[in-house]
């Protein structure tokens, strides 16, 4: 009978079932385990959905995913929308009270070229190479970004990869920042920055964005709206914009964003031994981010009286606010009386802007 | 075309300077802005 031959069920591949068992794990980690549950739900079940066969969901021109992830993410839509919402969430004060501490955000980047370099060593070919490599930038919107622009047949693979390690900071980065510092330096206690003024946070985004989009054009998309969030914010006089971009809007990208990520996983692209690989040196890529920035911090301890907790360096990869998170437990296991969130929150917004720079020179030699 | 070798020393290269320009550019504020102002807000 005919209705039989047109059943998905007789269709199954082995490889299918594969990507449903992954599909189940990150959905079960999201509800179960609370890791990134915003992304990793909607791309597990995306991952599901788009390997069912007969569904026609990832037709080119006639798929409903593939409308999302094509006017959604080819079309560089989506990302961007979600550093407007980031932008709107941002408090720039704890960097623009501490500047200094912009520059382990700065050395966090390089796992980010690090593995690039790596990665391009061991046979993947630049573009593919530079996709890897900004992993460790702990950034997922722009490692969406770029990936798509670049390697879109790794895409999957490396926003899987983004969020899973951004889900593990808290298991990730303490062995690495315990094994680079001693005992004392983690007691170190820092001084109070400076105050800032509501007219300095007002000023910041669109001084930022004419300094960072003159340098490196190519990170306009993501810087533009980013810091157009933060200018929405720090205007106070356009909150139900502000209150959008940080919420409705913000949550409504993020869904289309999470099942045309997952939707692009299926198992002719992603049951490969490169994605095996790629998890790896993205997981290095992460690892050197964090120890760069923690030695950065010692570095500079050596050439100041003013100390800064090299706790505070693990931050500079994005990952916001976990890293930050990160470093006050590490700061109060030391003690108690340590509090380093709001020390740690300037790197960490810094390494969101180094990322976007990084991603925006890959962009420029590379696009 | 560039190299993987080209790609790591400009990459690098250009996140400091950015950075760096960026950090100039917060020095320059709070010259220009916050000697005017009564802070408003802490950190």
């Amino acid at each position: 009978m005919a209705i039989f031959e047109h059943m998905g069920v007789l269709a199954v591949t082995p490889g299918m079932i594969v990507m449903w068992l992954i599909s189940v794990t990150l959905m079960y980690l999201a509800i179960q385990k609370r890791y990134e549950p915003l992304l990793l739900l909607p791309i597990g079940f995306g991952i599901l959905m788009a390997n069912l066969p007969l569904t026609n969901l990832m037709v080119p021109g006639e798929g409903l995913f593939w409308r999302f992830y094509h006017y959604g993410v080819q079309w560089e839509v989506i990302p961007p929308v979600i550093f407007l919402g980031l932008g709107a969430l941002t408090d720039f004060g704890p960097l623009l009270s501490q500047p200094r501490l912009i520059f382990l955000g700065a050395a966090a980047q390089a796992g980010v070229y690090l593995t690039f370099f790596a990665a391009s060593a061991s046979g993947f070919t630049l573009d593919e190479a530079a996709a890897i490599g900004i992993i460790g930038g702990a950034d997922g919107p722009t490692t969406i970004f770029l990936t798509a622009k670049l390697a879109p047949h790794l895409l999957g693979a490396c926003a899987v990869a983004a969020y899973s390690y951004m889900a593990l900071v808290p298991i990730i980065q303490p062995p690495i920042m315990r094994l680079l510092t001693t005992e004392n330096e983690r007691k170190i206690k820092m001084k109070k920055g400076r105050r800032i003024s509501a007219r300095e946070k007002l000023f910041f985004p669109v001084v930022a964005s004419l300094v960072i989009i003159l340098l490196v054009p190519a990170s306009a998309p993501l810087i533009a709206m980013f810091m157009l969030g933060n200018l929405f914010r720090e205007s106070k006089v356009v909150e139900r914009l502000t209150e959008t971009a940080q919420n409705s809007l913000l949550n409504i990208v993020t869904i289309f964003l999470g099942l045309s990520v997952g939707a692009t996983m299926n198992a002719g692209n992603f049951l490969r031994p490169e994605v095996i690989f790629i998890f790896f040196l993205g997981l290095v890529a992460f690892i050197i981010g964090t120890a760069t920035g923690v030695i950065l911090a010692k570095v500079f301890n050596l050439f100041t009286s003013d100390k800064i907790n090299p706790l505070v360096g693990g931050a500079g990869v994005s990952a916001v606010p976990m890293a930050a998170r990160v470093a006050q437990k590490m700061g109060m296991e030391a003690d108690k009386k340590n509090h380093l969130l709001m020390f740690a929150m300037g790197p960490n917004i810094a390494g969101v802007i180094g990322t976007v720079i990084a991603a925006g020179i890959f962009l420029t030699l590379l696009g | 075309m560039e190299t993987a070798v080209g790609i790591f020393v400009n990459g690098i290269t250009g996140v400091f300077i950015g950075m760096a320009v960026l950090y100039l550019a917060m020095k320059l504020i709070e010259l220009v802005i916050s000697t005017r102002d009564e802070p408003e807000e802490t950190e």
